[in-house]
């Protein structure tokens, strides 16, 4: 990250923060789609937080902490339109059909647990689904950017512990979730 | 207990279905169309128009701003322009995610008429317009009327998810040859949406004083002798082809053959189902193909239900014996049916 091309940006040079976000937009993109789960919502997401971005830079104290920075912003536009999504009581099934090259058969995505249970893929984003936009939040910072415990609670501005504890208990809730579609 | 694995790999497929098409292009029309930046930041406004500008800022800001408001059976697409009465200012900050340029002309129409024609259409471009500023050229005084095609330039700021739809957005059919020198963007930034065509104003108000007239105000109007030209909003809706023996329409009539059925009206209207024509409770039917000369974004589906399009249409009505609708007698036997209006798609006004 390049501190004086976002302190041009702080300062209103559009080209300047349009350099600053352009490799940003598809892990952007990519972590909304992940918590929210519904193509369009992830885009008026990633739309929103660029836009609050671009409006609040100027109040960003430190240019060095701008990923951290944006990040935390498009991760409350993610949850606050996931969380209106399921206010609405939305919830799509989604079919994670592959196809296969060989036969040409779509075929479900299957892993085997260390326990021996079979968990489709399509399983698992359901119950992800069914978990709350904080929950999903956390496990996508996780697992999908996999970033760290440390980098999580600079993110969400909370201590490191508190972290720690709530990824625990969205894992565990994950799996709640996952007994429950497996029923 | 799912694995960290298998919770990576399902994210990864979930975040894959992620599309950044467009993002970034918005992402700088943002920062463009809050103008951070000033002057630099905002390169369309050149200086000598900012002052103009300014001053249809102030003015437009105080008449066109609406929220959410999608076209729905009881709100007519030009409904809202004619009464020229100023909403409340918005009472949330405003919140810039996106901008556009919109390009409309209009002919013979005062200035208040066309923000109304602007206000008319900018909810059917975005979503939650949030803002339109605009600018009016030489010719066109703010208390005068346009004597001529006069362009009115705006910059409408909405929110995003619009997007989408604005590459379906095409210039609205034009027939007759009557199209205006098509817009230019002012500059390569800015996304030129929709030209409108001509409009010729004032049309015949519709009984609440509005410009648009209902299916329903139309049926009920007292018949005359003479035709008359008016805006007709409503859902244009059609059957698919249906197969019958082909009686050829005599050349200058319109055709109200029974391959089709095309039908003008209020509610949202789906007048085929399960392969049988259904005939709404009020509506009013128009000539065959209208559905697909003039609907917005016609859907093209020849054998299914097709998608009804709500729009203002410019019609021109005209009382018929009720015999059009039979298409030519086959048996000889003269027709006699009671009067109703002939209803023709001129045009389409809006979206």
């Amino acid at each position: 990250l390049d501190p004086a091309l976002v302190r041009r940006a702080q300062r209103g040079d559009v080209e300047a923060f349009t350099e600053l976000i352009a490799e940003r937009i598809e892990p952007m993109a990519r972590t909304a789609m992940a918590i929210i789960g519904r193509e369009p919502d992830a885009r008026d997401a990633v739309q929103e937080a660029l836009a609050s971005i671009w409006r609040s830079l100027p109040r960003l104290r430190d240019p060095a902490r701008f990923d951290a920075w944006s990040t935390r912003i498009l991760v409350h536009a993610s949850r606050r339109i996931a969380g209106r999504r399921n206010v609405r009581g939305l919830r799509e099934l989604a079919l994670d059909l592959e196809r296969d090259d060989k036969s040409g058969d779509a075929r479900f995505h299957t892993a085997i647990s260390p326990e021996g249970e079979a968990i489709t893929r399509d399983a698992l984003e359901r119950a992800f689904d069914r978990l709350d936009a904080d929950a999903r939040s956390l496990l996508v910072l996780h697992h999908l950017d996999n970033r760290s415990i440390e980098e999580i609670a600079q993110i969400l501005v909370v201590p490191a512990g508190t972290v720690k504890s709530r990824l625990s208990k969205a894992r565990a809730d994950l799996g709640g979730a996952l007994e429950l579609e497996n029923r | 207990m799912p694995t960290d694995r298998e919770i990576a790999d399902m994210l990864d497929a979930r975040a894959s279905r992620a599309t950044t098409t467009g993002l970034l292009s918005d992402a700088r029309l943002v920062a463009l169309a809050s103008g951070r930046g000033g002057i630099r930041g905002a390169p369309w406004m050149f200086a000598p128009a900012v002052v103009a500008a300014v001053i249809a800022v102030l003015f437009t800001v105080a008449l066109v701003p609406r929220w959410d408001r999608g076209p729905s059976p009881s709100d007519t697409a030009l409904g809202g322009g004619a009464s020229m009465v100023p909403t409340a200012s918005p009472s949330r900050p405003r919140a810039f995610t996106a901008g556009a340029e919109v390009i409309c002309v209009v002919e013979q129409a005062t200035c208040d008429e066309a923000v109304a024609i602007l206000r008319a259409n900018v909810p059917n471009v975005f979503r939650k317009e949030r803002l339109v500023v605009g600018e009016f050229p030489t010719g066109c005084p703010p208390n005068g009327r346009c004597a001529a095609f006069v362009r009115f330039r705006a910059l409408a700021v909405g929110a995003s998810r619009g997007w989408s739809t604005i590459a379906d957005l095409d210039l609205i059919a034009v027939t007759g040859g009557s199209r205006p020198q098509a817009a230019q963007p002012i500059e390569s930034s800015t996304i030129p949406i929709e030209t409108l065509r001509r409009l010729p104003l004032p049309s015949t108000p519709s009984p609440d004083g509005k410009v648009a007239w209902t299916v329903a105000q139309l049926q009920a109007r007292p018949m005359s002798p003479a035709p008359v030209e008016l805006v007709l909003s409503g859902w244009l809706s059609a059957t698919p082809s249906i197969e019958c023996r082909n009686r050829p329409v005599p050349s200058g009539q319109l055709d109200f053959g029974c391959d089709e059925r095309d039908w003008m009206t209020d509610r949202k209207f789906q007048p085929w189902s399960e392969g049988a024509t259904r005939e709404p409770k009020e509506g009013i039917r128009v000539p065959n193909g209208s559905y697909r000369r003039f609907a917005f974004a016609p859907s093209n589906n020849p054998e299914s239900e097709i998608e009804p399009r709500f729009g203002a249409y410019l019609v021109r009505a005209e009382v018929g014996s009720g015999c059009e609708f039979l298409g030519p007698s086959t048996s000889g036997i003269p027709c006699s049916g009671p009067p109703a209006w002939i209803v023709e798609i001129t045009d389409r006004i809006a979206p």
